[in-house]
């Protein structure tokens, strides 16, 4: 029997959670509708009264996804604290089974990633048997999520860049579209590897004006919020329209990175936030507060912070940073508290006074030291050739086949005591 | 700045939050080090206001009080040397405080500006065990090791002394009897009788209340629920009055999932004691929540649900700046009427 399984999309980081499951036998993967205001009324309807934003949303994408996708088996991240997320999955699997559902939430460990809890779910999401057999599986699911994750991540920082550049507008957003869609049904090791060159070569079809200085922003804030396009209201596109260059402080990829001890990109924010935040609080507190301190330094123009409204490790870093201001902390910032009543009207009179504020900032502050970079990934995209890359090949040509012959041994086992019997 | 015996230190603490948990502790530790304890008055709207102007309007109510109570001990006492400003991240293992707790003295820093020192108490056995927090507490102040184990242990029994009493007392009582200030005294106000006096004390209901002790005993900001319910004819337990054992054992929601607030645990524990042994002994539950309160809004409706499945009688009283005594009043006197219905009919 095959089991239907889904999970809560969270933007386009549902392409990688996709990869990670998929090759395991005996599981089909469901794929989870994009957020509509629907799904989000839904999850608040159920909800209790101030939990916050990405509850609901995840509530609302399960009792969608039952009722219309016929699936009713979810895999959802828990945590051990101090922020709420760890504890969605018990109370959102009390709410679903009091309504009459009857529903399976799998959790998944992500407190810390090197302690392997969070390969649980590949033997508790299907019933076909055979551990052997299993372990290859999950690599490989493992290495699609990884590949696509990281892919997902050079997109959507492409993107933030080169749309403040393009001359005809509108070229981004169907490239990244098209791209995105492209690596969603991409199942091909082969081309995956290669796939950078898939998504360089794409974007150097946009025509650019590379001489102009844009204004250059930092989006960052908590990580369900940043990532899921509907419910911020597209702030990536909104600012990258109005000519800002937009840089994203979150990541799947790197927050998965991170939970395994080896994003040093992380590891340096938390220092320089030290003072301000002295440990790990939960949310994306003590990194907002590190990527604040790092544009002021180099010379950003704005920042915003986005979060769930009464998000508390974010409003804690709100507290300190609206407390430090005008001195020591002088980079102009913006708070947006997102909940389910948030409307696209009285965001954009913020988004416009905001992007008339930097302009006037540039001027007027005698703090503020012009010393604007073109970004790397500029040059990266449309100045350096293709070329050839022989550490690719080592997975394709040995780490596959090798895999591949794991996968027979459990079977001539199998043979072998049939032939004994 | 060192202690010495010419100069006592002066260490302002604000009552605000675990103040109404913690307070006897600090007070006994900081007194066993020979300092000159200073705690600011009871909560006044003046306060309240204070302290919602500096504070970022999404934080929750009993924060904006915290901040509050900062600026009025600075203002009162301005020769202060230190203000005490405690750090509670986990006092057991696989639990946690809530985030608010955890950057607490960073808050106050960076979110008031002020120039007095804050010196921070750090409660972590997840890295060090009490006596390891208690010296490095110590160093701050030039004590040596074995005074500070000492302050511990006195402290430590000191709280125990004052649960027991607790336990048969009046609470808020006790409180106020740590500030000697005699500025501090609390006026009781008289509340009035909701009950008419032919039919008072025969139709007693018995409620418990549910909630953090700074919402619980904070007569300011819950409207004096507690002497309100009285006046109602109503018996009151809290989670201080339940026996010390029903908090040994470890809570689970079922086998995947584990609970790791520190006082939500207690207030689970609370009401998955009275849903199991002391069925019998209550009513109705009113859960105090102050808006915002990130940890109460998931557990609220765990005890909501629970308590709609035995069908015990449930309210929750959402507390804010803004809420105002006569709403409150309605709420509860419909309440315990509707259970006086139920019970005696």
């Amino acid at each position: 029997m095959v089991i239907r399984v889904s999970f809560p999309s969270m933007g386009w980081s549902k392409i990688a959670f996709k990869g990670l499951y998929r090759p395991i036998p005996g599981v089909e993967v469901v794929d989870p509708p994009v957020v509509t205001r629907d799904i989000v009324e839904l999850g608040a309807k159920y909800s209790p009264e101030f939990v916050c934003l990405p509850f609901k949303v995840t509530l609302g994408e399960f009792i969608n996804m039952i009722e219309n996708y016929n699936c009713n088996v979810f895999i959802m991240s828990i945590d051990c604290g101090p922020c709420r997320l760890g504890f969605y999955a018990p109370i959102q699997e009390r709410i679903l089974k009091d309504l009459g559902y009857d529903v399976t939430i799998i959790p998944i460990q992500q407190d810390d990633l090197l302690d392997f809890q969070w390969l649980e779910p590949f033997y508790k999401i299907t019933k076909v048997k055979g551990k052997l057999m299993r372990m290859v599986d999950i690599v490989k699911g493992i290495r699609f999520a990884f590949l696509k994750g990281s892919f997902i991540e050079d997109i959507t920082r492409y993107e933030g860049i080169i749309r403040c550049r393009e001359i005809n507008k509108g070229d981004t957003t169907k490239t990244v579209e098209k791209l995105l869609k492209i690596l969603d049904k991409e199942w091909d090791f082969q081309k995956l590897h290669q796939f950078h060159k898939v998504v360089k070569r794409e974007f150097k079809k946009i025509p650019i004006n590379r001489d102009i200085e844009p204004l250059r922003i930092m989006i960052a804030g908590e990580n369900h919020i940043v990532l899921e396009p509907y419910i911020n209201m597209d702030i990536v596109k909104k600012f990258g329209d109005e000519g800002i260059e937009v840089h994203q402080g979150n990541s799947l990829y790197g927050w998965v990175m991170h939970k395994l001890h080896v994003n040093f990109k992380r590891k340096t924010l938390e220092r320089i936030a030290k003072p301000y935040i002295p440990m790990d609080i939960g949310g994306e507190a003590i990194w907002v507060i590190g990527h604040y301190i790092k544009c002021q330094k180099e010379g950003f123009d704005g920042f915003i912070h986005a979060y769930p409204f009464t998000c508390m490790p974010e409003v804690s870093a709100r507290g300190i940073i609206e407390g430090q201001q005008p001195d020591p902390f002088y980079l102009p910032i913006q708070f947006y508290s997102f909940d389910e009543h948030t409307g696209y009207e009285g965001m954009r009179t913020r988004l416009e006074a905001f992007v008339d504020l930097m302009k006037l900032n540039r001027k007027n502050n005698p703090k503020f030291q012009d010393n604007y970079i073109e970004p790397p990934e500029i040059r990266e995209i449309f100045d350096i050739p293709e070329k050839y890359e022989g550490i690719n090949t080592f997975f394709t040509g040995i780490v596959e086949p090798f895999l591949n012959t794991l996968k027979i041994l459990p079977k001539l086992k199998v043979n072998k005591r049939q032939h004994e019997k | 700045m060192n202690q010495t015996e010419k100069h006592r230190l002066k260490i302002g603490i604000p009552r605000a939050l675990y103040f109404y948990k913690y307070g006897p502790f600090w007070t006994a530790f900081l007194e066993f080090l020979n300092c000159d304890v200073k705690i600011s008055g009871p909560t006044t709207s003046v306060i309240v206001e204070e302290g919602t102007k500096d504070a970022n309007s999404e934080l929750c109510i009993p924060i904006k009080i915290y901040f509050g109570h900062v600026k009025n001990l600075l203002s009162e006492f301005p020769d202060l040397d230190y203000i005490f400003i405690p750090r509670y991240v986990s006092s057991h293992k696989e639990q946690f405080f809530c985030p608010k707790f955890l950057i607490l003295p960073e808050a106050v820093k960076y979110g008031l500006k002020f120039d007095t020192p804050i010196i921070t108490l750090e409660i972590n056995v997840k890295k060090n065990s009490e006596h390891e927090s208690a010296i490095n507490f110590g160093k701050i102040l030039g004590y040596n090791q074995e005074t500070m184990i000492k302050a511990w242990d006195y402290a430590n029994q000191k709280f125990e002394e004052f649960q027991d009493k607790a336990y048969e007392g009046d609470y808020i009582e006790l409180l106020d009897e740590l500030d000697t200030n005699p500025k501090h005294k609390r006026k009781k106000k008289k509340l009035k009788q909701f009950i008419p006096e032919a039919i008072r004390g025969k139709f007693m209901v018995n409620i418990l209340v549910l909630g953090h002790s700074y919402n619980v005993y904070e007569t300011h900001i819950n409207r004096d629920l507690i002497g309100r319910l009285e006046a109602m004819d109503c018996n009151v337990t809290t989670i201080e009055k339940l026996p010390k054992s029903e908090f040994s054992e470890k809570i689970t929601i079922n086998e995947q999932y584990h609970q790791y607030w520190q006082s939500e645990d207690e207030i689970l524990k609370t009401a998955r004691y009275y849903l199991r042994d002391g069925k019998n002994t209550i009513d109705g539950v009113i859960f105090l929540i102050s808006f915002a309160c990130g940890p109460d809004s998931l557990i609220q409706e765990i005890v909501m649900r629970d308590m709609k499945k035995r069908k015990i009688s449930y309210l929750d009283l959402v507390l804010d700046e803004h809420s105002g005594e006569s709403g409150l009043i309605t709420r509860i006197e419909s309440f315990t009427d509707m259970i006086r219905r139920k019970k005696y009919n």
